[in-house]
């Protein structure tokens, strides 16, 4: 089968509205700022936002590259702990209902509570701030695969009964595949969170010291009161969590889409 | 065979099937026949009564099953979809595995330049013939199938029905037929049971000879059987 083309015209003419709200935005803000005179410590215009991000490439670039790599970090580690704990909730009924309900507890404690917690048991550097992604990160991907490692067509099921597959080989051959779609979803979900759970971090793992990731630069240039740095580093968080998507989308799409095709019936 | 709830699917059912016969179950949506298939099958255990053989005292492999959908492995392609089975059983090497799976591939008709194509590139009817190869590639004693043919349109259908004949003339094997289609039924069974409410409530014994092709769809002695079926079909159906 042809891989599908992407309609780049098509794509083009839908980002269409999208790109003129934004372009409208920043226009009207260059506008509110130049008639009401706001000073910049409080919103600098998109002239001087564009300026500090020139200025300051150097050290954006960075800092979104130590973010990148934390983000990317935390994610994978959440895919593989959440597929690992997922295989483990699969298997029993009294595993699922003895520890998914601590889970669900984990992901409703705040993040921002645990964060110096975290700090104080691995201590101020790159590794509290993929613990801290990876964990924002973990749920989608852990709730995600273990409904798709449990979610078995009956057929499926059946067949494999038929043949009486252990536990192994159902879990290898029918119940992972099966769960594949899921984790590409979860996938899909987490790679923002990770990105917010790096930046996170790297606020609390940044605070006086010279700690150089997105997070960190942005605690710091909001302490000088240097507006228009910080939101250019705002926006590359944003573009960030953006590429992460696109990534992770492409990533799926390319080696996952026969697991996601349905049950070819 | 009772549901939870206290619901008889079955009850008094008696079926039996010569080694190498067919047998063809018929009746209204409901009445128990899938629920027989897959007690036979070992997929259900019955609440009382006795199977034989005991589905868990065969080999794994001697029972293959054929479901209404083809319920083919999305992320494997037909070869593997049909050398899924052997694997499972633990039998053989992998290039013998491929060996038989090509071969059973053969027999159904699929073509071989299609071997790589996934179940998503495949249609229905190609899909069945790969569905049917994966049935049959443990060389079963038992085949059960449910409904194969009934999302097909009826000249695929009546296709393969004569397939499924002739494969059982070269490879005879004890076959259940589930089916709502009559004419299917008296082509394929040697007895067609009609079901009543969770029972076998008539069997038509079914005379005709082989090989029974689409033709004989005409003949004096299938329209007979066709009204048998048919009537007491809409004595069950009351």
């Amino acid at each position: 089968m042809s891989r599908t083309r992407i309609p780049w015209t098509q794509l083009a003419v839908e980002a269409l509205p999208a790109v003129a709200v934004a372009a409208g935005v920043v226009v009207f803000w260059q506008f509110a700022v130049n008639h009401w005179q706001v000073p910049a410590y409080l919103l600098p215009s998109p002239i001087q936002v564009a300026t500090a991000l020139w200025e300051k490439r150097e050290a954006l670039l960075h800092a979104f590259w130590v973010t990148a790599r934390a983000s990317l970090a935390g994610l994978a580690a959440a895919a593989v702990v959440g597929t690992l704990l997922a295989i483990v909730f699969s298997q029993s009924r009294i595993i699922r209902m003895a520890l998914y309900p601590y889970v669900v507890f984990l992901q409703t404690v705040p993040i921002v509570a645990v964060a110096p917690l975290l700090i104080t048991w691995s201590g101020y550097g790159q590794r509290t701030v993929i613990l801290v992604s990876a964990i924002i990160a973990l749920f989608p991907i852990l709730s995600n695969v273990t409904a798709g490692l449990l979610a078995l067509d009956p057929n499926h099921r059946d067949l494999f009964r038929l043949y009486r597959a252990g536990r192994w080989p159902t879990l290898l051959r029918l119940r992972l595949p099966t769960a594949m779609g899921h984790l590409a979803l979860g996938l899909r979900i987490s790679c923002g969170l990770a990105v917010i759970g790096a930046i996170v971090g790297e606020f609390f793992v940044g605070r006086g010291s010279d700690f150089p990731g997105l997070g960190a630069v942005m605690d710091r240039w909001l302490a000088m009161g240097k507006t228009d740095a910080l939101i250019a580093a705002v926006l590359l968080s944003s573009l960030l969590g953006l590429l992460m998507f696109a990534a992770v989308n492409l990533l799926t799409n390319r080696l996952l889409h026969r697991y996601v095709q349905g049950t070819g019936d | 065979m009772r549901f939870p709830g206290g619901r008889d699917v079955l009850s008094g059912v008696d079926l039996d099937v010569p080694a190498g016969g067919a047998a063809a179950l018929v009746g209204p949506s409901g009445c128990g026949k899938t629920t027989l298939l897959r007690c036979i099958a070992g997929l259900l255990a019955p609440t009382t009564g006795t199977i034989t053989p005991r589905p868990e005292a065969v080999p794994a492999g001697t029972m293959a099953y054929v479901f209404q959908e083809p319920a083919l492995l999305p992320w494997l392609d037909a070869l593997h979809n049909v050398m899924l089975p052997l694997d499972l059983v633990g039998r053989g090497a992998p290039e013998e595995q491929r060996g038989m799976a090509e071969h059973w591939l053969a027999e159904v008709g699929f073509g071989r330049d299609d071997l790589a194509k996934y179940p998503g590139e495949l249609s229905g009817g190609m899909k069945m013939r790969v569905s049917l190869a994966r049935a049959l590639v443990t060389e079963p004693a038992i085949l059960l199938l449910d409904e194969p043919f009934a999302a097909l349109d009826d000249l695929l259908r009546t296709k393969l029905t004569e397939l499924l004949l002739a494969l059982h003339a070269r490879h005879p094997r004890t076959m259940v037929l589930v089916t709502h289609n009559i004419a299917e039924a008296i082509f394929v069974g040697d007895e067609v049971c009609v079901f009543d409410h969770g029972r076998i409530g008539s069997r038509v014994a079914i005379d005709l000879p082989a090989p029974r092709l689409a033709q004989a769809r005409g003949g004096a002695a299938f329209g007979r059987l066709y009204g048998a079926v048919s009537d007491a079909l809409a004595e069950a159906a009351r």
